[in-house]
């Protein structure tokens, strides 16, 4: 069980690199509409990393069905239990 | 911390060759995906005019995927740069490849690319003969040569890791077939095969292909691999274009064999019978290969030249001979300039040495500079020099030749030592920016057992070479009149622990050094010089008139012949050194010693 606020802190490190945005700062609510640049490319990226990260493993239907950063915390948090 | 920092900051000051130069640094093979993407985002922006200005050759190339190629160029131009490419890439649509090397109207051609890759995969391999199969892709590649007159570098088939017939599926067998005709068709110029059989295997056939990625993205190689896909890419593409490296440039001493000849003598020295020194071996017979399809060595080694020498005449475990080196330097300059010395005489440019060292000064030294050389960052455990070096991939070639495989032999015949006198690279300010820290001080009982071991075993810098017992170097640190110092060193890139030891007595108005030693590990770096002032400024706070040492000459000591000449001793009669010290001068000296005094002057 990882804290909330860590779990937090380590994602959206991985958004900024993913986007090349240091200043990006990322909330639940956050889609892939918002960030300019959220393409299939960049969520493969953003998997990539943060199975990386998390050492976690998404599953093939999960990867297309994470489309904001509250399921993005909510699955990574689940996976590790 | 991210591998590309340096390279970013350099760019935020508007630094654009800088920036080139320290992602040119060889890439970590360790740095992941998601970092190397970050850092290919940093090589996009450094324009091509500079890449040009920084020596690189620039390449047209033209990526056709059969299937998902975004994240490639960039990683691929990443690494060119390690690679001496200044890549311009052309990526054709997505599984057009046909298409577009059939149509002479297609984009591809408009581009006029100097290499193709056809970035294919196991499933593009069709059900029919192996033979047609291999037909089929000279073919294609015979089309590009005729229209384009360009490089064509070609993905071989990457066996899957699944095998329903188990180890008699047939699936298997054929591609292994396909991928040997290929093999034979590409021989002679006609392709470049990038053998992904293997590179697969390297790096593991599960990790190698993600089905995820392939059923949501159609990504044949997994993105946690891509990046080792692109230095294999760019090693093939540097070999195409003329940019692999010629010769290998290897340190002696903890390198080649295990231990120190200059200190431990050629006989002590670890080759074979440990597991350690098999492992030393092992990389000698690497290093044989490498030599025997034309990869020159060449040795660049701190040591007396006999020292150096003598191991190779007296240790029959040697793989290595004196006969495979095309050039050999053994002396105490810095080795920026041997490998200046090496290049001349080798008629090679720094841009065709690379560099293997197993000390990480040396290699920061060579790094500042030599940038032009590829510096190998041989790791700590021997075990793994082999497969550091060769993960690297520096020296590829697009074919061997017999008149490869006789060049050695060449450079051998002709070979006798020039004299290395080139003008000397700015030490002190290399010196400056190790950021090197000492602690001197008497001897403690902590140290007692390393100063023994130093006493007992310092050959080279050791001006009296006179041995101690341990208990006898524990009564001289509580003996009242006598003086010991013992330096430890460290700097940005490590630690060096206690390297030097120093004991001295006053007898009457003169301050007497009875030893002084130090590792020769640390030559260069203005210890000697810390341990003068400390001597001086030991000998005038006892009042002393004069300092005074003797140098017993051995058999392995002449490096210190002359070292109180240096420091403006005088010799008397007897043999005795000797510095008024109300003319003695302290030195500069680019170490913090605690003191606050970076570099001290009188």
């Amino acid at each position: 069980m990882m804290e909330p606020e860590k779990l937090h802190a380590q994602l959206e490190r991985i958004f900024q690199s993913v986007f090349d945005r240091q200043d990006l700062a990322i909330e639940d609510a956050l889609t892939a509409a918002d960030i300019d640049g959220w393409d299939s490319l960049a969520q493969i990226n953003l998997v990539v990393g943060a199975e990386d990260a998390f050492k976690v493993r998404f599953a093939t239907a999960e990867i297309k069905a994470l489309k904001n950063v509250g399921e993005f915390k909510r699955l990574i948090a689940a996976k590790l239990g | 911390m991210s591998a590309f920092d340096a390279a970013k900051e350099r760019l935020a000051a508007g630094d654009g060759p800088g920036a080139l130069a320290e992602l040119r640094r060889e890439l970590p093979g360790a740095s992941d995906y998601l970092a190397q993407t970050a850092g290919a985002r940093l090589a996009a922006k450094i324009t091509a005019d500079e890449k040009v200005r920084a020596g690189l050759t620039p390449v047209r190339l033209a990526i056709l995927g059969s299937s998902t190629t975004a994240q490639l160029p960039p990683l691929l131009a990443l690494h060119g740069l390690a690679a001496g490419l200044a890549l311009e890439i052309h990526e054709a649509t997505f599984g057009s490849y046909r298409q577009e090397i059939l149509d002479p109207g297609s984009a591809l051609y408009a581009f006029k690319p100097q290499a193709v890759l056809l970035y294919v995969n196991y499933r593009d391999a069709e059900d029919g003969a192996p033979e047609a199969e291999a037909e089929r892709w000279a073919g294609l590649w015979k089309v590009l040569r005729d229209r384009a007159a360009c490089a064509v570098l070609m993905n071989g088939f990457d066996v899957p890791a699944e095998r329903p017939g188990g180890n008699l599926d047939a699936g298997v067998a054929r591609l292994r077939r396909v991928n040997a005709l290929l093999a034979e068709r590409a021989a002679g110029g006609a392709a470049l095969l990038i053998d992904c059989d293997h590179l697969s295997g390297v790096v593991g056939k599960e990790r190698w292909h993600d089905a995820r990625f392939w059923h949501d993205a159609k990504q044949a190689i997994a993105p946690t691999v891509l990046p080792r896909y692109a230095a294999e890419a760019a090693a093939v593409l540097k070999a195409a274009f003329g940019r692999s490296r010629k010769c290998l440039v290897l340190d002696l001493d903890n390198t080649l064999w295990g231990g120190v000849v200059g200190d431990d003598g050629a006989a002590a020295l670890e080759l074979g019978e440990t597991a350690r020194g098999e492992a030393f071996l092992e990389f000698q017979r690497y290093l044989k290969a490498l030599a025997s399809r034309g990869v020159l060595l060449a040795v660049c080694s701190k040591n007396e030249e006999a020292n150096a020498r003598e191991p190779f005449a007296t240790r029959s475990e040697m793989i290595l001979k004196l006969s495979d080196f095309s050039a050999f330097v053994a002396n105490w300059e810095d080795k920026a300039t041997g490998l200046r010395a090496i290049a001349a005489k080798l008629n090679l440019g720094l841009d065709a040495l690379a560099f293997a060292d197993d000390t990480p000064g040396e290699r920061e030294l060579v790094r500042r500079f030599c940038p032009e050389v590829a510096v190998v960052d041989l790791p700590e455990d021997p075990a793994d020099y082999r497969r550091t070096l060769d993960a690297l991939r520096l020296f590829e070639t697009v074919s061997v030749s017999d008149e490869d495989r006789g060049r050695a032999a060449h450079f051998a015949a002709e070979a006798e030592r020039t004299s290395l006198r080139n003008e000397a690279p700015d030490l002190a300010s290399f010196l400056r920016g190790l950021e090197m820290r000492a602690e001197a001080a008497a001897f403690r009982e902590s140290d007692v057992a390393r100063v023994t071991q130093l006493v007992n075993k310092t050959n080279q810098f050791n001006l009296t070479t006179r041995r101690y017992t341990e208990a006898e170097v524990r009564a001289l640190a509580a003996e009242p009149s006598a003086w010991t110092l013992s330096v430890r060193l460290r700097d940005r890139l490590g630690d060096y622990g206690l390297i030097s030891a120093v004991i001295a007595r006053k007898r009457g108005d003169d301050f007497e050094i009875d030893t002084w030693l130090m590792s020769c590990r640390v030559l260069g770096r203005d210890v000697e010089k810390l341990v003068y002032n400390r001597l001086v400024e030991a000998a005038r706070a006892a009042g002393a008139k004069t300092l005074s040492g003797r140098y017993i000459p051995t058999a392995k000591n002449g490096l210190v012949k002359n070292l109180f000449g240096t420091m403006g001793f005088s010799a008397d009669k007897e043999g005795v050194w000797r510095l008024p010290l109300a003319k003695a001068v302290l030195s500069e000296v680019a170490i913090d010693d605690g003191a606050g005094k970076a570099s001290r002057a009188a």
